[in-house]
């Protein structure tokens, strides 16, 4: 999978949000957004999924462009600032209900990834009941359970505690072998760096020089 | 279609609590009807699911000064107001944070949009049909055409119409309107806000109650407001193109804004 940003530009109520971005990602690459908070790096997210809409410029996905040859990416798995899911269900029930959407996995991939993630699917509490940590832990779930060909985590290592970090980051860089487009934003700069083969830094809307390159494994 | 098929699962146990409701509010008008069946020394033989049916679709008289005062048809409005809430937040809550997660699995917003029309449309179905069910229950008589000797003592029938005309104002007309309030609703809580839409289609829904207007569609819920109970009335052929048209507009309006609305 190829994604191309090309001369996005995103103003909303006059403000300019993305600023002229271009950029190219590939399949089997970890690209680790890094920015202050407001610099555009969750716009940029929402840019590439299709959640929001160009000003001008385009997101192109295989040859496709977003929001004229489709709405949404064909094959992606989200997570966005702080996960939402139905308050009132299990964790097990909330990703069956978005597996249902597409009914691409089976019940046993849901309980598979919930227990690789570290949380247990027969747990009979709500999403109500979570903590923070079992909340995120669910929303990475959700985005990675399909085994999507592109991957964006907001902040996903965020209210983790340091084994569960370490579970997040093992399960990304499988996903990464397995061949996904995998864009990261993180505050942790030490943990951006580990993971990420190359570092997309961002500001005011703008995309900056890249600041390094390297190849990683665990 | 799977996402219409999990939003359908989790509606379901909403419907028990649903069905309740609309039964005490039709068992209170079944109480009301027999009182004033009895009233008119008619005998109980004559109440039936289809005259039943008439008296619930009732509604008020148009306000005229000195004549009749501004009235709103409890019973009717309740039913109204139950379902306009029920619908209220459901659809919109795809666009708020969890949406983000719907949204992308559905390949396309028109696609998420157009399934949300259906689960709307068959709501609608779901829930009329849960009326006729309840009338069939209270009355104990299926007969879906209004006994016209009784409908004539009780309300005073302005024109001479056939049966199937009599089931078009009964049952078709008011899923075609509830349908197209429906839509609107929708449409206007995605604009604004959930609460949005809803009051919207209350107002509209009072507004009907006060005056006569085939602009109001409000009007198209109340047998007193069409042509067979009124002699100005509504006919059939003017209420349904314009109902269907307010659906078809709301549906088109929702497609053209979902496509644009950036989730943010």
């Amino acid at each position: 999978m190829v994604v191309e940003i090309k001369d996005y530009t995103k103003v909303i109520k006059g403000n300019v949000v993305l600023d002229h971005v271009n950029y190219r990602f590939e399949s089997g690459m970890i690209y680790g957004l890094k920015g202050k908070n407001g610099s555009g790096k969750t716009m940029l997210m929402r840019a590439i999924t299709g959640l929001i809409h160009p000003t001008e410029g385009e997101v192109v996905i295989d040859g496709k462009v977003l929001g004229k040859d489709m709405g949404f990416p064909e094959s992606v798995g989200l997570l966005l600032e702080n996960p939402a899911f139905l308050p009132n269900e299990t964790g097990f029930d909330n990703l069956k209900i978005l597996a249902g959407i597409r009914n691409q996995i089976s019940d046993q991939k849901i309980s598979d990834i919930l227990e690789e993630i570290g949380l247990d699917p027969k747990d009979k509490r709500t999403y109500r009941k979570y903590s923070l940590g079992m909340k995120q832990k669910l929303g990475i779930a959700a985005a990675i359970m399909e085994e999507p060909k592109l991957i964006i985590l907001d902040e996903p290592i965020n209210a983790l505690d340091e084994e569960a970090v370490k579970k997040v980051k093992e399960l990304i860089l499988r996903e990464k072998e397995r061949g996904a487009v995998i864009i990261i934003a993180c505050h942790d700069s030490e943990e951006l760096n580990y993971l990420s083969d190359q570092i997309v830094p961002i500001s005011g809307g703008k995309l900056l020089k890249q600041e390094n390159q390297k190849g990683i494994g665990i | 279609m799977r996402m219409l098929g999990t939003d359908l699962k989790r509606w379901l146990p909403k419907l028990a609590l649903c069905s309740g409701i609309v039964l005490l509010i039709m068992l209170y008008a079944k109480i009301e009807f027999v009182r004033e069946l009895k009233y008119l020394g008619i005998p109980e033989t004559k109440d039936d699911c289809g005259t039943y049916l008439c008296y619930l679709f009732l509604g008020s008289h148009e306000f005229i000064k000195d004549v009749y005062p501004y009235e709103v048809p409890l019973v009717l409005f309740l039913l109204l107001a139950l379902f306009a809430y029920q619908i209220a937040y459901d659809p919109i809550r795809d666009l708020q944070k969890r949406g983000q997660q719907i949204f992308i699995r559905c390949y396309s917003q028109g696609i998420w949009w157009f399934e949300k029309c259906i689960w709307l449309l068959l709501n609608v179905l779901i829930f009329f049909l849960m009326i006729y069910v309840f009338a069939i229950i209270l009355t104990g008589n299926m007969k879906s055409v209004p006994d016209l000797q009784v409908v004539d003592a009780l309300f005073g029938i302005q024109k001479t119409a056939e049966a199937g005309e009599w089931l078009l104002y009964l049952y078709v007309l008011p899923v075609v309107t509830v349908f197209a309030m429906s839509c609107l609703q929708v449409v206007v809580s995605m604009m604004t806000v959930p609460a949005g839409g809803f009051f919207t289609v209350l107002f509209l829904y009072l507004f009907s109650f006060y005056q006569l207007r085939i602009y109001l569609p409000g009007n198209y819920l109340m047998m007193r407001r069409t042509i067979l109970l009124h002699e100005k009335g509504i006919e059939f052929s003017e209420a349904f193109p314009i109902a269907a048209g307010i659906a078809l507009i709301s549906i088109l309006a929702g497609t053209f804004y979902i496509k644009r609305k950036d989730l943010i």
